[in-house]
């Protein structure tokens, strides 16, 4: 059988409860909801980490962690939550910015850790690959046709494992394609993330032949990308700022809908009314993944640096702490939804912290929604009578910090 | 290819909507303020869409029920769509 990918390196690179994603808390075998609340409903916020708050002892790396000689307190109400995303100058998504051109290659030296005014100028650089409107680019050049093939890889074998020979597969080859990397590349992308400077030696041949003859891509797009300073002059970018945007997206791009999916699967395979419902009707894939993102979004925290003193919801918070937003429990906040942990499709639209919010709201959540939305109808195109495998052991929800389901193993015709 | 900064330089659309009869609520957007996320366009796809620059466009007169260019106005993560009743 054809494989896309080698299969038993996929399994190593998006295993939440192997070693390569331990640190985020992928041993976590809890479901954080019923602490969260009782959090919740205590106060809106709290002095400590969200981990050490929801009863883990193990220390824990993180966006905003683990910033050891820092105070610490988080929020889990969705009031809180929202309240310091729409005041990025209190709250910054970093401690002291972007050097692009002066500091060491890291994904979080990029337009992640910018502010105000110079955050505005590198987004908008971006902003037009990522709209609603833009979707149907990504999936014509490289959703589809991924999907497709995936699925053709195990079509006819009556089953398959689903969490990673698919939904893993799909963000990471969707990601790699639009900077230009062939499919053979893709897994040493992944791995690569975590040593820079090798993903740059990567995407430097690329980065020259787009320079010679863009294409129809993002990195393309990039290489051709004109910024204007503060003095209104506008110039092509640079070589570390092209690498700096390539090392945040293709973190941020190949990871998180692997998970949301799985969450996703497991959710629709355990509840076979729900699936069947959604089969016959695929008009219910929106608000499936509208209910699946706030019920369990995969990155459940984001941080953000407190630039100055601060009452916030009755808690006093000094300069240079860190503030934590348990964006999980503010998409569960009773005073926002009723019945917060009912999976209910039904419920009339309204906005989740899923994919944070402010300035800084996820860049690639429209994307992101045109993955599910494709895989999730090309699964149920395909895969007639698609049921969990009852011979396997059930799936389950792991991981803190990253959360997403174990194997999916799946049965089908 | 965009730039950063000619999106809030385009002057504005119009952006005070009250057709004859009324539809009782005006909508209003900041475009210098707008960073295109497209958020609104997905919540009132008859009353928000994006330009070239991904910044907002105000359909005249909007084209969803004001709970929905309301929730709109919720989920613009810069805060840039105000809604107001007549």
């Amino acid at each position: 059988m054809s494989r896309l990918l080698d299969i038993d390196r996929v399994r190593e690179l998006f295993d939440l409860e192997g070693s390569y994603l331990a640190a985020s808390g992928g041993s976590y075998q809890d479901d954080p909801n019923p602490a969260w609340h009782a959090l919740r409903s205590e106060a809106a916020i709290h002095p400590g980490t969200v981990h050490e708050l929801s009863g883990l002892s193990t220390p824990a790396s993180f966006h905003g962690l683990p910033e050891p000689d820092r105070q610490h307190f988080s929020a889990f109400t969705f009031a809180a939550c929202d309240a310091v995303y729409r005041d990025p100058e209190t709250f910054a998504s970093s401690p002291d910015g972007a050097d692009i051109m002066g500091g060491e290659a890291a994904i979080t030296n990029s337009m992640l850790s910018m502010g105000g005014v110079q955050h505005r100028r590198y987004r908008s650089l971006v902003q037009t690959s990522f709209t609603p409107a833009k979707a149907e680019w990504w999936i014509r050049n490289w959703i589809e046709e991924t999907v497709d093939l995936l699925i053709d890889s195990f079509a006819s074998d009556g089953r398959a494992e689903l969490n990673v020979d698919f939904c893993a597969a799909i963000p990471v080859l969707t990601i790699t394609g639009s900077f230009g990397f062939p499919v053979e590349q893709a897994l040493d992308v992944r791995q690569a993330l975590h040593t820079p400077l090798e993903l740059i030696e990567m995407l430097m041949p690329i980065v020259a032949a787009r320079r010679e003859q863009p294409q129809d891509d993002l990195i393309s797009m990039l290489v051709e990308a004109e910024i204007t300073d503060e003095a209104g002059a506008t110039q092509r970018l640079s070589d570390p700022e092209i690498y700096s945007f390539a090392l945040l997206l293709l973190a941020a791009g190949s990871g998180t809908t692997w998970k949301q999916m799985g969450i996703i699967l497991n959710i629709l395979l355990s509840r076979p009314e729900l699936l069947d419902a959604v089969c016959n009707d695929r008009s219910l894939i929106k608000p499936v993944i509208d209910e699946a993102v706030r019920w369990l979004p995969t990155d459940p925290m984001f941080s953000r640096w407190v630039m100055k003193d601060v009452e916030l919801f009755g808690t006093q918070i000094p300069a240079g702490s860190v503030l934590h937003l348990c964006l999980g429990a503010a998409n569960r906040d009773p005073e926002r939804w009723e019945r917060p942990d009912e999976f209910d499709i039904t419920r009339p639209p309204k906005p989740t912290l899923a994919f944070g919010g402010g300035p800084h709201i996820c860049l690639g959540m429209h994307v992101a929604r045109a993955e599910l939305t494709v895989g999730l109808n090309a699964l149920l195109d395909r895969l007639p009578n698609l049921r969990l495998d009852p011979d396997q052991p059930a799936s389950r929800f792991v991981g803190f910090y990253e959360r997403g389901s174990t194997a999916l193993p799946v049965r089908f015709g | 290819m965009p730039s950063a900064s000619t999106g809030s330089r385009r002057p504005s659309l119009p952006s005070s909507l009250v057709p004859e009869g009324g539809l009782g609520f005006r909508v209003e957007v900041d475009r210098e303020l707008c960073m295109g996320s497209g958020l609104c366009t997905t919540y009132a796809p008859g009353t928000f869409s994006q330009d070239q620059h991904a910044k907002v466009i105000l359909a005249d007169p909007p084209g969803d029920t004001i709970d929905a260019v309301r929730t709109a106005a919720e989920a613009c993560p810069m805060s840039a769509i105000h809604v107001e009743t007549d």
